[in-house]
């Protein structure tokens, strides 16, 4: 035995044992638990005794930090933004979050006289599967709106997430370094420090998110796989349950013609979306609202908004969204 | 490796992965088979562990018999059609090899040999599901095979013998050439005809095959080339049984991208059995943790940067083209060292030293420094079989400029049938002509202190630029590339210097670790570290690759 395990050897797996323990001895608990289970409610989300919420960035799940009481004041309309990176960032890798469309929507809703909160809850590479796990969450802090951006980008992100949450339960062997709190956190630790911190997305969305399909510009073809589908039923019955509006907002995209110039398209998100318009659901079209503006004005990239396209939106949304919250629903 | 980073990222962070295009009569392949035995795989791993731990209580003749079924089934798992063509090679190599030595078989053992890629594509055809894989002229094409080498090495006996030896040696070498262009170059050359033809107002109303190129024909065919021209040259005696010799062609560590090794080198390792040692599986192990090390830590996570600064569709400035070149640098570096360390590592534990094939090749001070450490296992190949051939340094300064140039041109072609690595050679063949012609430069990179850094920092220059030739997927590209290094006053840039961080990252470790190993021959060797030392670093190289987990991305050198 002494042949087969080196000094060098012992001493590299004293090191990493050493660590483990030290890691599973001090870790909270809900790191490991929105690791385990690819995205926990509570991840984020912190409740103080004063009847605060902070939004936090948690594990999986980097808000941007915001607060917010648990029960609305009375005649203050709670509004929540679902999104992804769009709504988190504004402009090339930026991440100021009074530029962003959710927060100037606030404020331009209080110029026009309504008391409101906005809480932006976008969360870069989140599709309709996380975020459905957010609307349960947020169902119960009482808003009047929520805003569900639909985009087709983040599903295969969600699906991976999933499938990470299925590893670590699994008892295959090639699952076992999922077992590892060693493992898991430098995976945190390397994604969520280093990769966010030092990757554009741009770069990010070319390597591990999906590039919308063109080809799901039709009226046959839903832009949505069948989980997503199903998923946003289930939000939008929920939200009908609780009697809670909601604006469903088609993401734009930037796609380029044969002839190189960039043209702004919805990829049937609009046709979709319109099926789904009725009491209380209304939808709003980014592509009609900046289909016409030039590109390099309001998009970062083929998905992203400038700073100033953020703008843009914001007004634009204050009309519906007015209308919308002034509107009763049906009994 | 964990399933999410495969889950993750096994569409993105490839590079340039081949295509398998449907061959007409060829049904179709599957790109998923071919990360289904990559050497990061899972089933990689399965399949060394259970070759090392059998292959060490078989006599000698069972581990033959043992590489050859294990190399046969890693080959198989790509595409099974192919192993008829690795057999077809191998058997014509095994008799003209037989041949150039004196040595003659009976026709009845090479009709019957040559009856084993007819009886294997045969088998599959008729195993169910794979019935329309094999199209009948290839069956055809394999029931011929037989006929046409049986006659033709009866013809060829009976020549003088000096030609006789001479022709058998044409015939292994002609053989494997033409195997190489027909699948490697066919495609690139019909469809440059085509377009040449088309420009030319003439449209062929024909559509041309598309052939599909086999994973690691680029080595092998090599491998068999050189195993023909040593024995020619009396400095290699041939393999006299058919099992050891198709075990050294097929086996499993170095058949799909090298080392590309010399039968004095190998073939004898494989007529003798290995004795065990703690060492094979001391240095085997390290040698594949720093294998991963190098592909999934350092290659992958460089290649989101490179991916995205060499894609077409960029909008490019000064810093995320030089950027964007760094990233690929140490991406192909960590790629392809990586993936011949663990070729080595696997080789190890079955008692068999494989060649190194780097030598810190960015610390090169000069070109010819450069290609005496980076693939120094083809570089000396070509040096060998096409420089010296054609003359070598012997014919005066024009003449040696010359085959120096031709050479590296057919360097480049080998990498892939693509005018940017065809460039890419012509660029460091103009390199190692300009080094060559410019007095005192050669001795310059030589001097010792601050000219040997500057000579070495020139040098990783033109090698930056030589790599995005070859990242680029056509010249066009380049010349994208090329322009955007005038571009440093972009106001609407995505920040560099983030990104930049991401590389060093990765890259620094790697450096480091040379650099602690820089009078040994390669970042393997720590024997000189305290094991403290030691220790830590496997650990810190365990985290790494298990933080990274890029499973199954295929290595960039398997297309080639």
């Amino acid at each position: 035995m002494r042949r087969l395990f080196q000094p060098a050897f012992i001493f590299a797996l004293a090191i990493l044992l050493a660590v483990e323990i030290f890691l599973r001895a001090t870790l909270p608990l809900l790191d490991v638990a929105a690791f385990q289970y690819g995205y926990h409610p509570d991840s984020g989300f912190q409740e103080n005794s004063d009847g605060a919420v902070q939004l936090v960035p948690g594990p999986l799940r980097d808000f941007s930090p915001q607060q917010f009481a648990r029960v609305p004041s009375p005649g203050v309309s709670r509004i929540f933004t679902l999104g992804n990176s769009v709504e988190y960032w504004d402009g090339i890798g930026s991440h100021v979050l009074t530029n962003t469309y959710p927060a100037r929507l606030g404020a331009e809703l209080t110029r026009r006289g309504l008391k409101n909160e906005s809480i932006n809850l976008g969360v870069t590479s989140y599709g309709l599967q996380r975020n459905a796990v957010l609307l349960r969450k947020i169902l119960g802090y009482q808003p009047e709106l929520i805003i569900i951006k639909l985009d087709v980008t983040n599903e295969g992100m969600d699906e991976s997430t999933a499938a990470r949450a299925r590893s670590f339960r699994s008892v295959t062997p090639t699952d076992f370094l999922w077992k590892s709190y060693l493992v898991q956190s430098g995976v945190m630790f390397k994604e969520k420090r280093v990769m966010d911190h030092t990757l554009p997305s741009c770069v990010l969305l070319q390597a591990f998110g999906q590039k919308p399909n063109h080809t799901t510009n039709s009226a046959t073809v839903s832009p949505f796989n069948e989980t997503s589908r199903r998923t946003l039923d289930d939000c939008l019955q929920l939200a009908r349950e609780k009697k809670i509006k909601v604006l469903l907002l088609t993401q734009a995209y930037v796609t380029h013609a044969a002839d190189s110039r960039a043209r702004v398209t919805d990829l049937g998100l609009d046709e979709f979306a319109a099926k789904l318009q009725g009491p209380g659901v209304a939808v709003f079209s980014l592509t009609k609202l900046l289909g016409d503006l030039p590109v390099a004005e309001t998009f970062t990239d083929h998905i992203h908004l400038t700073r100033h396209a953020h703008q843009i939106v914001a007004e634009a949304l204050a009309e519906p969204v007015g209308r919308l919250l002034n509107t009763p629903l049906p009994q | 490796m964990p399933t999410q980073a495969k889950l993750d990222r096994r569409e993105s962070v490839s590079y340039n992965v081949p295509q398998f295009p449907a061959a007409p009569g060829c049904g179709r392949a599957d790109p998923e088979h071919f990360t289904i035995m990559s050497f990061i795989s899972w089933a990689y791993a399965l399949l060394l562990a259970g070759v090392f731990l059998a292959y060490w209580r078989l006599p000698w003749r069972g581990r033959i018999w043992l590489l050859l079924v294990a190399s046969y089934v890693f080959y198989g798992c790509w595409d099974g059609r192919f192993l008829a063509l690795l057999l077809s090679s191998t058997i014509i190599d095994f008799f003209c090899g037989l041949a150039i030595a004196g040595q003659r078989r009976p026709v009845s053992h090479v009709f019957a040999t040559a009856l084993l890629p007819f009886l294997w594509l045969g088998g599959y055809a008729l195993y169910p599901g794979q019935a329309g894989l094999v199209g009948p002229s290839i069956l055809a094409a394999a029931g011929i095979f037989p006929f046409f080498l049986t006659l033709l090495y009866h013809q060829l006996w009976r020549m003088p013998e000096p030609r006789q030896r001479k022709m058998f040696l044409f015939l292994s070498v002609l053989t494997n050439l033409g195997v190489l262009g027909f699948f490697k170059y066919f495609n690139f050359f019909a469809a440059s005809l085509l377009a040449l033809a088309a420009q030319l107002g003439w449209s062929p109303g024909w559509l041309l095959p598309h052939v599909i190129l086999p994973v690691g024909i680029s080595f092998y065919t090599f491998q068999s080339i050189s195993y023909a021209v040593e024995i020619y040259k009396g400095k290699a005696q041939p393999a006299r049984d058919p099992v050891v010799f198709a075990a050294y062609l097929a086996f499993f560590p170095q058949l799909v991208a090298g080392p590309i090794e010399r039968p004095n080198d190998l073939l004898p390792q494989f007529h003798r059995a290995a004795v065990w040692e703690w060492e094979h599986l001391h240095r085997g192990l390290r040698l594949i943790l720093v294998g991963l090390f190098k592909k999934v830590f350092v290659a992958d996570n460089c290649a989101l940067v490179a991916n995205y600064a060499f894609s077409p569709d960029v909008k490019l400035s000064a810093p995320w083209a030089i950027l964007g070149a760094v990233a690929f640098a140490f991406q192909i570096y960590g790629d392809f060292s990586g993936y011949t360390d663990i070729a080595r590592g696997s080789a190890r534990l079955l008692g068999i030293h494989l060649n190194y094939n780097f030598k810190f090749p960015y610390f090169a001070a000069s070109p010819s420094d450069f290609w005496r450490r980076w693939h120094i296992t083809l570089s000396s190949w070509f040096r060998d079989y096409v420089y010296i051939p054609l003359g070598g340094n012997r014919g005066g300064a024009a003449r040696t400029c010359f085959n120096l140039w031709l050479t590296m041109l057919l360097a480049g072609l080998w990498h892939g049938a693509n005018w940017t690595f065809i460039i890419w050679g012509a660029y460091h063949g103009t390199l190692l002509i300009f080094y060559r012609l410019v007095p005192g430069l050669e001795t310059f990179c030589e001097s010792p202190g601050w000219k040997k850094i500057s000579a070495t920092a020139l040098m990783f220059t033109f090698t930056l630029v030589g790599w995005a030739i070859f990242r680029c997927n056509t010249f066009g590209d380049f010349l994208h590339w090329f322009g955007a290094l005038g571009h440093w006053h972009a106001t609407d840039e995505i920040a560099w210097w983030r990104p930049a961080l991401w590389v060093l990252f990765h890259a620094l470790p790697l450096l480091a670790l040379q650099l602690g190993t820089l009078r040994a021959r390669d970042e393997v060797e720590m024997g000189r570290w305290p094991w403290a030392v030691r220790g830590g670093a496997f650990a810190l190289m365990f985290v790494a690759v298990a933080t990274s987990s890029a499973d199954n991305v295929a290595f960039i050198y398997f297309q080639f």
